[in-house]
């Protein structure tokens, strides 16, 4: 069954740094290792008491909870972060968890819509572009700008996304291994002359839907044509994409195995097989952006793969213990990134953890309240220049302070991001 | 998905019809004219299930082909909003994949349903292009469209062959917004009203995809092309003839999808703890049971009625807790007692999915009744209140952790509604298997209706029989559910402008007994549904 995606020779060579990197190998002068963002969502909040490292004599000195155990070893890598409020999701349309969601990485309120909430609240998208899409800008000019990866993120409205494009712009996340595989990997590996064959029939192909869409677009209204560019720019896009890199560039490992990737027993084959395929497009330069959601924010599932067979979300309603088995195996998740990341070189001899932001966050901060307070955090990797191997408590600071902070680490002179009425600007003692 | 075989049916005994009586003037729905400004969709996109079906009736294709596209988004439960689906750089990927995959396999397996020549030359080329274009783009092709995909075509023969450029040109159409989106601006508004006649063929793929859940076929195609959408009683007689067809269970079937979350229920997992006769395949045969159900009313009786009254349930080897001795997996037909099993809501993958994992929820089956039959949805609950259902190991039955649960302060008001609805479904667990006792206690069904616009539901009731017995009378029900199904046809919220077409739906799906094919014609003759609004007059 765990059948691996790259051969072994393949492995061999990415964790040496070596032969996989292509695009940035060419050049001969060492050109600076891109920059990564990881944001990883896991849905309705923490288990707070189990939670929280205990806090020492110093920001340094802290003792880790037994959830976040499989971070020990990489302590000097993780920042722990408490007392962040969202309070721009406090209120507003739709319910707490649709709030929450939608505000997390946009840092602004969603739009009202119809979208029925868990408790028959309605509410819409979410309301502005998100901090992992503005990074697109920043770091991200790469075939494939950004992924939405998902375990089992099955809702198709405001509760199953953090990403977005734009207002009412939704990037939604792909739950199926496969589907993702063909995201990055376009064409198969065969003979170069076969690839260079079907893209320039798919070029040719595609030139002329381009011209079937300009000819419609010409006979209809306003509101159509809006419609119509966005689809236009969406196919030429995707024609750039496709031949964006030379043939034989990064070569296509085996197509993840077919699985019935939307259950809940294949939720650890799929976090397996998604995270195996965001670290080879980190090492191919095809992404530098991914958000990765652990199901979704209106999800009623059982976990029964962790023993767990009552809906977990009820069980996040009730402070279950049972919630701290899910929030390890999410963690757990969390550091199988960091340490593919770790192990992994850029060209100039780092480690890919050293050029990459890692977040873990949620829509709320503990089921049982359904509360924005205290949101729980934790960052990791040294991308943004932030002093890791800590735990930080804040004052009740908003979240979109933690957003700018992250902007700014990545070279932006953004003093605000999302809702200006809910940031006050870059946080304190990050670096 | 619908193929199972049925055996030993065992005919439905006489039961009294509950439902509204028809009257006499019920026949040819009235075409009605209301002048009001309404909302307006741009571009509607085909939803997956449009894409499968249209490649199915034009293509021959049985692949299944937009299995990997994203699911749309639900606009209250509704798949095929016209503001809410729009492409993305995921879609239009899985566009790209999935034409490539159906023009290589139409061209290699069934070419005859792309062209039919003598030899393949340039008149062979042109006729396709024509015939296949006009099918796919439901419309005569314009000069413009001709030229660029006869020019397209001939460069691709000439670089390659004449199967090759027919595949290729294949894959163009499949991908252009001409087949994706369903268009509507062909007429010229007249500006003296708010709204203007569709032409010709956007009737016809209105017709179709509300019908069919698919593309015009020829003779819809021919009617629109010779103008005869545009008489009102020409288009009935079209609508008549589609209904009539086959395919009409498809545009049937994806209402009743989306409207009670059919798809949901094949999947549904339950706790083994508390419940071990559940498995995986109990689940699949939940689903099926329900389509049969659901096929055997449209296919009989046709009315409302009839599917909240019906005592029709169809069960295999997997359903014995429901009384079942079949030992075979086909499907057989058995008539229930009809003082436990009383219509659609009283069937086993229903009363499944509005439950809990572990326990019955008389909460979701109480606002599914409010919701989707009284057209009354509660308001939702306050900000930061617990919703969670209560904890099975709180002991006693269902109904008392329940009220013990929504009792409290500011949660009574609207549990006062919801409750005494949920709690007549007690009967049923959270498999949909009828108890007697629940938790060693006497199973207590007793319920009321507290609050509906139509003050002749409110009252006391004892279980579902009685209950459904109440609604399937309703006019309250019937309007609810003519609502329900023109939001579905029009893939928008309904709006002012839309209130005096809806008046009239009701109106005629009350007058015809609650028959729903008289409901679609209703819609097909209404306003809302034959024009499309404009700016303004």
């Amino acid at each position: 069954m765990k059948r691996p995606l790259l051969s072994r020779r393949m492995v061999l060579r990415a964790s040496g740094g070596l032969a996989v990197a292509l695009p940035l190998l060419a050049h001969a002068e060492p050109t600076p290792p891109p920059k990564r963002f990881v944001f990883c969502y896991q849905p309705n909040g923490v288990l707070v008491p189990n939670w929280y490292p205990t806090a020492g004599a110093s920001d340094t000195q802290f003792t880790l909870p037994p959830i976040h155990k499989s971070l020990a070893d990489h302590k000097a890598d993780c920042l722990w972060l408490s007392g962040l409020d969202m309070k721009v999701a406090v209120n507003g349309a739709g319910e707490q968890h649709q709030r929450g969601i939608g505000a997390v990485l946009t840092g602004s309120k969603i739009n009202t819509g119809n979208f029925v909430g868990n408790d028959g609240t309605k509410a819409g998208w979410g309301s502005s572009i998100s901090i992992d899409q503005q990074l697109v800008s920043l770091i991200g000019q790469t075939r494939v700008p950004s992924l939405q990866l998902g375990i089992n993120a099955r809702e198709r409205d405001v509760s199953g996304c953090v990403s977005y494009a734009g207002g009412d712009q939704p990037l939604l996340p792909q739950n199926d291994p496969r589907v993702t595989f063909r995201n990055l990997f376009t064409e198969s590996g065969g003979p170069l002359d076969e690839v260079e064959r079907i893209r320039r029939r798919r070029a040719s192909v595609l030139d002329a839907v381009l011209g079937q869409i300009t000819s419609l677009k010409a006979k209809l209204g306003s509101a159509e044509k809006v419609r119509l560019e966005s689809h236009f720019t969406k196919v030429r896009d995707l024609e750039n994409r496709l031949t964006a890199l030379p043939p034989g560039t990064c070569p296509a490992p085996n197509q993840p195995p077919e699985l019935n990737f939307e259950t809940e027993a294949a939720m650890p084959e799929v976090a397996r097989l998604q995270i195996e395929l965001l670290v080879l497009a980190f090492q191919c330069d095809l992404t530098r952006i991914a958000t990765f959601m652990f199901s979704d924010a209106k999800n009623h599932i059982a976990l029964p793969f962790l023993n767990i067979d009552s809906d977990v979300h009820n069980l996040t309603h009730l402070s279950d213990p049972k919630v701290a088995i899910r929030d390890t195996w999410m963690v757990d998740q969390f550091a199988s990134i960091l340490v593919k990341l770790k192990g992994s070189l850029d060209p100039d001899g780092s480690t890919m953890l050293q050029n990459t932001l890692m977040l873990l966050g949620s829509d709320v901060s503990r089921g049982s309240t359904h509360s924005h307070e205290d949101m729980p955090f934790v960052a990791a990797g040294h991308a943004t220049g932030w002093q890791m191997g800590r735990f930080l408590k804040y004052a009740g600071q908003n979240t979109n302070d933690l957003l700018v902070s992250m902007l700014r680490g990545f070279g932006s002179a953004a003093t605000t991001f999302g809702d200006p009425a809910f940031c006050t600007g870059p946080l304190p003692a990050l670096t | 998905m619908r193929l199972l075989s049925l055996t030993g049916v065992v005919l439905l005994t006489g039961c009294p019809k509950t439902g509204p009586t028809p009257t006499d003037d019920a026949g040819m729905p009235a075409i009605t004219e209301c002048d009001a400004p309404a909302s307006r969709v741009p571009l509607r996109l085909l939803t997956r299930a449009e894409y499968d079906n249209t490649l199915h009736d034009l293509l021959g294709d049985d692949s299944n082909p937009s299995r990997d596209f994203p699911r749309e988004p639900l606009a209250e439960g509704w798949d095929n909003d016209g503001n809410l689906n729009q492409v993305t750089d995921e879609s239009v990927a899985r566009y790209l994949e999935a034409a490539e995959v159906v023009a290589a396999q139409t061209v290699s397996q069934r070419a005859d349903w792309l062209y039919r020549c003598p030899s393949k030359n340039s008149a062979c080329a042109a006729q396709f292009i024509a015939t296949i274009g006009r099918r796919l783009y439901r419309r005569a092709l314009t000069d413009d469209e001709t030229t660029a995909l006869t020019t397209f075509f001939n460069t691709t023969e000439h670089n390659n062959d004449f199967d090759t450029a027919v595949e290729w040109t294949l894959q163009l159409m499949l991908q252009s917004p001409q087949f994706l989106y369903r268009v509507e601006e062909g007429a010229n508004p007249t500006k003296s009203s708010w709204r203007t006649p569709l032409d010709g063929p956007e009737m016809a793929s209105r017709l179709s995809y509300f019908l069919w859940a698919s593309a015009p076929d020829d003779t819809l195609l021919d009617a629109a092309a010779a103008g005869a959408l545009a008489d009102p009683e020409a288009l009935q007689a079209q609508a008549t003839r589609m209904l009539q067809d086959a395919k009409a269970a498809r545009g049937k079937a994806r209402f009743f999808d989306l409207w009670l979350r059919l798809s949901d229920i094949g999947g549904l997992e339950k706790s083994t703890a508390a419940y071990p006769a559940f498995t995986p395949a109990l689940a699949t045969a939940w689903r099926a049971s329900l389509d049969l159900f659901i096929d055997d009313v449209l296919d009989t009786e046709g009315t409302l009625a009839a599917l909240l009254t019906s005592n029709s349930m169809f069960v295999n080897d997997q359903m014995s807790m429901y009384g079942s001795t079949q030992t075979s997996s086909t499907f057989t037909k058995v008539t229930m007692p009809a003082a436990q099993r009383n219509g659609l809501l009283t069937q086993p993958g229903f009363l499944a999915r509005l439950s809990g994992p572990d326990q019955s929820s008389p909460i979701r089956r109480g606002i599914f009744v409010l919701d989707k039959l009284l057209c009354q949805v509660p308001p939702p609950p306050p900000a930061n209140v617990d919703t969670t259902p209560p904890k099975v190991d709180l002991g006693g039955t269902t109904r008392q952790r329940f009220a013990q649960h929504s009792s409290n302060g500011s949660c009574a008001g609207c549990h006062a509604l919801i409750d005494p609805l949920g709690f007549g479904f007690e009967h049923y667990d959270g498999l949909g298997a009828w108890r007697e006792t629940d938790n060693g206690q006497p199973v207590d069904a007793s319920g009321g209706i507290t609050w509906a616009s139509d003050e002749t539901l409110v009252g006391a009731f004892n279980g579902v029989p009685e209950l459904m017995g109440k609604l399937s009378r309703s006019k309250q029900v019937h309007d609810c559910f003519s609502k329900e199904w023109l939001r579905f046809a029009m893939g928008r919220g309904l709006g002012d402008g839309d209130a005096c077409s809806l008046e009239s739906v009701q109106t005629q799906f009350m007058k015809s007994g609650g028959n729903f094919n008289q409901l679609l014609l209703a819609i097909v003759g209404s306003d809302t549904f034959r024009t499309r609004p404009v700016e303004a007059p």
